[in-house]
């Protein structure tokens, strides 16, 4: 098979590598594919294959191969409707490789050159990779807009989808943000309220007992067996170590938890977006 | 007549799509039967045999095509793509010729990927009277250099003959280079000699390979005896003058309290109190290690001195290499 279709290979189309990608084929079904970018002369059998190519990355979960092809479009020359393909692919690859500006910025685009029937499709995207950047708002009027779309047939589904979206985005319900700069503030001026500010009260009360520990030991070795220097040595070298350790970690603690926050309401919101697209108008 | 004729379709068209090993039976076959007037075969033979030709030289245009899609596949960095395409085509039923520009390009993947012994192990695929021999054994010392077999990379380069003015400059450059490696000065100075400082291929690797042999051949290692002298007298002065900036202090704001500790408890407690046998071996422990870093340190300065050069100096080689082939 791979003899037959190594020294056939400019004979092949685009249907042969697609057939491939189905079968699982994806290292054939890739080579061919690159072989049509590589001996085609127009833009677009060229986006063809490079699309097709991404997508084999995106069916083994390899993102990054994903987002390296869909990087080498050419947006120039394409149909509306190919251009659509190729920027949504380019979203969504750069969205499951994490890379959330990316993303947002060809959706963007592609919301700006393209007509808006062709790209309410891609809202659901849009929204999820606006949450991600914690652009909650923005993320609720796109969401508004593609079930005002959808479901413009049916006003009592249009109208309880509308209240939930506007309910599950209420201010109210967004993550309370820590800030690592106050944490920072707070375990510089009183050790262990760094991480209780963020959250931690364990981890706080443990840097509060150290610290605390460090110059009592201080105090022991001076005040009453009278090592004063083995006293001081000793008890700073403990004091030292919490107090400046706390400091970083309550810096830690608060992005974490401001991280924590973000995850937990932002894979409501995905799993709520998701639902909204399995709902047939 | 006609079963003859459409044998040598068929056989045709197998070679055409790669399935030698059958038109060879079928070659075979043909050869069994009972011979016809040869006035008669001879012109069929002969349009069967132009045929065929036209089958192998059109394999060998595919072929070559294919050649071109792997080094395209190599420029544009899609080496899984490449490695796979040559890893078939190796195996593709084809002249001497072709294997050996597959396997050379698979040998220049492997290059690439930083995997010299893979890229080894195919060059000794190479057919030693190929047209690619050259390049070959210039990837193969390549490989050797950076595998740090320099014996066994200098014994090709210097088997190497035939160059041209390029060729041979990148050569004499790498043999600069292994005596530097070997931190051989005089015959590196011998070597340079032959190689042209207006070259452009090498100009600028030159004058850096130059300026590693003057650094290599000023540096000088540090006494260990005075860097240990040096940390006993204040722990981590050693290490300073030695070269290192940020580790004599960590040594140093160490060792100063557990003496101070050590000084404090054999004041109240005397040699005999439990306080100073505690504090004692502890500063102690610290102190005589401070002074045995301190002493090794010179050994370590010296290692990574040579290892940051040694770095460069194959960084250096290994760019008018590429830029050569």
């Amino acid at each position: 098979m791979i003899c037959i279709s190594l020294l056939e290979g400019y004979s092949e189309s685009i249907q042969t590598a697609d057939s491939l990608r189905q079968n699982q084929e994806y290292d054939l079904a890739r080579l061919t594919y690159e072989r049509i970018i590589y001996s085609s002369a127009d833009n677009v059998s060229r986006t063809e294959a490079l699309l097709g190519k991404a997508q084999c990355y995106l069916d083994e979960n390899d993102f990054d191969g994903a987002q390296y092809t869909v990087e080498r479009i050419v947006f120039f020359g394409l149909t509306d409707s190919l251009m659509w393909e190729a920027r949504s692919r380019a979203g969504l690859a750069a969205f499951l490789n994490g890379n959330f500006e990316a993303a947002e910025s060809q959706l963007l685009v592609a919301n700006q050159m393209l007509p808006d029937s062709i790209t309410i499709q891609g809202s659901p995207l849009y929204a999820l990779t606006l949450n991600e950047l914690g652009k909650w708002d923005e993320a609720k009027t796109e969401l508004i807009t593609w079930i005002n779309w959808r479901f413009e047939e049916d006003s009592l589904i249009q109208d309880s989808l509308q209240s939930m979206v506007e309910m599950v985005y209420s201010e109210k319900g967004q993550p309370k943000y820590r800030d690592p700069k106050k944490a920072d503030l707070w375990a510089t001026l009183l050790p262990g309220t760094g991480q209780l500010y963020s959250g931690y009260f364990f981890d706080g009360a443990f840097t509060a007992l150290m610290v605390a520990s460090g110059i009592g030991v201080a105090a022991l070795g001076v005040f009453v067996v009278k090592y004063y220097v083995t006293g001081l040595v000793l008890g700073y070298g403990i004091y030292q170590r919490f107090y400046t350790a706390g400091i970083k970690r309550s810096e830690f603690l608060a992005r974490k938890r401001n991280y924590q926050r973000n995850r937990a309401y932002n894979d409501c919101l995905q799993a709520i977006v998701i639902d909204l697209q399995n709902i047939e108008p | 007549m006609v079963i003859f004729d459409c044998r040598h379709i068929v056989c045709s068209l197998l070679v055409l799509l790669g399935l030698e090993a059958f038109s060879q039976d079928v070659d075979s076959i043909s050869a069994n039967q009972p011979l016809v007037e040869d006035s008669l075969v001879q012109p069929l033979a002969e349009s069967a045999e132009a045929e065929t030709t036209w089958s192998i030289d059109s394999k060998r245009n595919a072929f070559t095509k294919e050649l071109r899609f792997a080094q395209y596949l190599i420029t544009q960095e899609l080496y899984t793509d490449a490695d796979y395409l040559l890893e078939n085509l190796i195996y593709q039923e084809v002249d001497q010729d072709q294997h050996d520009s597959a396997v050379f390009y698979k040998a220049w993947l492997s290059y690439f990927r930083q995997n010299f012994v893979e890229s080894l192990n195919a060059l000794y695929d190479i057919d030693s009277s190929s047209v690619l021999n050259t390049e070959a054994s210039f990837l193969m010392a390549t490989c050797f250099l950076h595998e740090g077999k320099y014996d066994q990379s200098e014994a090709i380069f210097n088997q190497l003959d035939g160059l041209t003015e390029n060729e041979r400059a990148v050569k004499n450059l790498n043999l600069a280079g292994l005596a530097l490696l070997a931190r051989d000065y005089t015959k590196y100075d011998s070597i340079i000699k032959r190689i042209p400082e207006t070259n452009f291929m090498v100009g600028s690797e030159l004058s850096s390979l130059n300026t590693y042999k003057t650094d290599m051949s000023a540096y000088k290692r540090k006494s260990p005896w005075l860097a240990g002298f040096l940390s006993a007298l204040v722990p981590g002065l050693g290490k300073f003058y030695v070269g290192y900036r940020g580790t004599p202090f960590g040594a140093l704001t160490l060792n100063l309290p557990l003496a101070a500790v050590a000084v404090e408890t054999l004041i109240i407690s005397g040699w005999t109190g439990i306080p100073f046998l505690i504090a004692a071996p502890l500063f102690g422990v610290f102190y005589i290690g401070n002074i045995w870093g301190s002493a090794l340190s010179p050994y370590a300065h010296e290692q990574e001195f040579y290892d940051e050069m040694d770095h460069n100096i194959l960084y250096d080689l290994h760019i008018p290499t590429r830029r050569v082939f």
